[in-house]
C-alpha cells in the first residue's frame, strides 16, 4: 500500500504567485508542514489568474512530496499518443524514475523531454534551420521558464530519471518535460480522469488522479 | 524595413487595427511560399494539390508536424484553436493547412481526423515522397527529420513554427513554439484587418 494522501488543497497553494500565496497561507494553517513548505518553496509556475480553478487534486504527504496541477491533454482523434503534465516538489530532494497507467489506458509510459534538435543527445540531427538574424520579434510573451530555441527544430527524447532538487518545483509542461502515454487503448476524452502512478527514488510510488483537459488549466 | 512600427499590440483580438504592430516574427524580405504545392488528402476534399496561398482576401495558417507527436503539435494546434475562439466569427476567414513530416505513419485519413479534432476548416497535406518534403519545407525555412532507431523507435525532429500566409503566398508572420494564444489572436485580428478591401 502506498501512503498517498489526498488533500483538498487548492492548486493555488503551489502554482500561483504572490497574491495567491497570501490566500494560500491562511488555508495552510491547519495543514501539515510539508504543505507549508510547498507554499514557501515553490515558484510561480502556470501563472493563471483564476485562483479557484483546481485542475486536479494536490497530493502532498509526510515525505514532503507534492504533486500539483496534474492534467493530460485531450488526445486528438486517431492518435495513440498522449501527454500528462504536472508539477513536482520534493522537500528533501528525490527523482522521478518512471510512471505507469492502468493497462486499459495505455500500453507504455515514458518520461520525455522536448528539446531543441541540435541539443538532443545521441544522433546528431542536422537541422540547419534558416535562423536568419534579420527577423524581428516584438513583444513575444513566452512563459519565463521556456528556454527553448523557438526558431529551431525540436525533438523529444526519453529520460531515465527526472531530478527533483530539494525544495524546487519541477514543472512538467508543454514544450518541456512530459509523461508520454504510448499506445493509448482509447482516446483521452475531455472530462475523463486517469490514474497515473509515479515512481520516485526515495518516496516510492504515488498515484495521482489526472483530469483530461482541452488546454492547460 | 518592413516591420510596422505601430502603436503597440494591446488592442483586443476582435476588430484588429490594421496598423498595429505584429507580435510574431516578421522579416524585411518576407518568405514567399505561394508556389509550394502539396497533395491534399483531406477527407471529403477534392484531392489534388493544395497551393500554399490563402483564399482571396483571407489568411492561411501553415504548420509542419505529425500525428504521433504528443506534446508540441497538439499544444500548438490547441493554442491556435484558442486564438480562433478569441478572434471570433472573423476566424472563419482563416484556413489551416498541416503538412505531415512523417508520411510513413500519417495516412491522409489519419491526419485529416487529427485536424478535425481541432478545426472545422483545414487541409491535411501529405507528400508521400520523403525526398520531396525538404522541397516543401525550404521556402518556409522549415526542416524535419525522421530517424528510425535500432530499437524500432521512430524519432521525429521538426521545426515548430506556425506560419500565416496571405492570398499571394507571402508569409506575413511566424509564430515560434510557445507563442501565447493571445498573441496569435492579436496578430490574426491585425492581419485580417489588413486583408480587408
Amino acid at each position: 500500500m502506498t501512503t498517498t494522501l489526498r488533500r483538498p488543497l487548492r492548486l493555488v497553494l503551489v502554482a500561483l504567485a504572490a497574491l495567491a500565496l497570501v490566500a494560500g497561507l491562511a488555508a495552510c494553517g491547519s495543514d501539515s508542514e510539508s504543505s507549508d513548505e510547498a507554499t514557501t518553496d515553490t515558484t510561480a509556475a502556470s501563472g493563471s489568474s483564476d485562483t479557484t480553478a483546481a485542475a486536479g487534486d494536490v497530493v502532498s504527504d509526510e515525505d514532503g512530496l507534492t504533486i500539483a496541477a496534474p492534467w493530460a491533454r485531450t488526445s486528438p482523434m486517431d492518435t495513440t499518443y498522449g501527454a500528462v503534465y504536472l508539477e513536482l516538489t520534493s522537500a528533501d530532494g528525490d527523482a522521478l524514475f518512471g510512471a505507469s497507467v492502468p493497462e486499459d489506458v495505455a500500453g507504455t509510459v515514458e518520461i520525455h523531454e522536448t528539446v531543441a534538435a541540435d541539443e538532443a543527445d545521441g544522433d546528431a540531427m542536422d537541422m540547419s534551420g534558416d535562423e536568419s538574424s534579420d527577423t524581428t520579434m516584438a513583444g513575444m510573451d513566452h512563459s519565463s521558464d521556456t528556454t527553448m530555441a523557438g526558431m529551431g527544430a525540436m525533438t523529444m527524447q526519453p529520460i531515465e530519471a527526472l531530478d527533483l532538487p530539494a525544495g524546487e518545483t519541477v514543472v512538467l509542461e508543454p514544450g518541456g518535460f512530459h509523461i508520454m502515454l504510448i499506445d493509448l487503448v482509447a482516446p483521452l476524452e475531455t472530462g475523463e480522469e486517469i490514474e497515473v502512478t509515479l515512481t520516485f527514488e526515495n518516496a516510492g510510488e504515488r498515484t495521482v488522479t489526472v483530469p483530461v483537459l482541452d488546454d492547460a488549466p | 524595413m518592413v516591420v510596422a512600427c505601430g502603436s503597440g499590440g494591446d488592442d483586443g483580438a476582435a476588430g484588429g487595427d490594421a496598423d498595429a504592430e505584429l507580435l510574431g516574427i516578421t522579416r524585411p524580405e518576407p518568405l514567399q511560399v505561394g508556389d509550394v504545392t502539396v497533395p491534399d488528402r483531406t477527407t471529403g476534399g477534392e484531392g489534388g494539390d493544395f497551393t500554399m496561398r490563402a483564399a482571396p482576401g483571407e489568411l492561411l495558417v501553415v504548420y509542419f508536424g505529425y500525428t504521433s507527436c504528443p506534446d508540441i503539435c497538439p499544444t500548438t494546434l490547441a493554442d491556435l484553436r484558442t486564438a480562433f475562439e478569441q478572434v471570433g466569427p472573423d476566424a472563419e476567414q482563416v484556413d489551416v493547412a498541416m503538412v505531415t513530416v512523417d508520411p510513413e505513419r500519417d495516412t491522409g485519413p489519419k491526419l485529416s481526423n487529427y485536424l478535425s479534432s481541432f478545426f472545422t476548416r483545414f487541409h491535411a497535406l501529405r507528400e508521400p515522397d520523403l525526398d520531396r518534403i525538404p522541397e516543401i519545407e525550404e521556402p518556409f525555412g522549415a526542416s524535419s527529420q525522421v530517424v528510425h532507431q535500432d530499437d524500432g523507435r521512430v524519432e521525429v525532429a521538426h521545426s515548430a513554427i506556425t506560419y500565416v500566409v496571405d492570398d499571394t503566398g507571402e508569409v506575413l508572420v511566424e509564430w515560434p513554439f510557445g507563442t501565447e494564444p493571445d498573441a496569435m489572436a492579436d496578430d490574426l485580428a491585425v492581419l485580417l484587418a489588413r486583408q480587408s478591401p
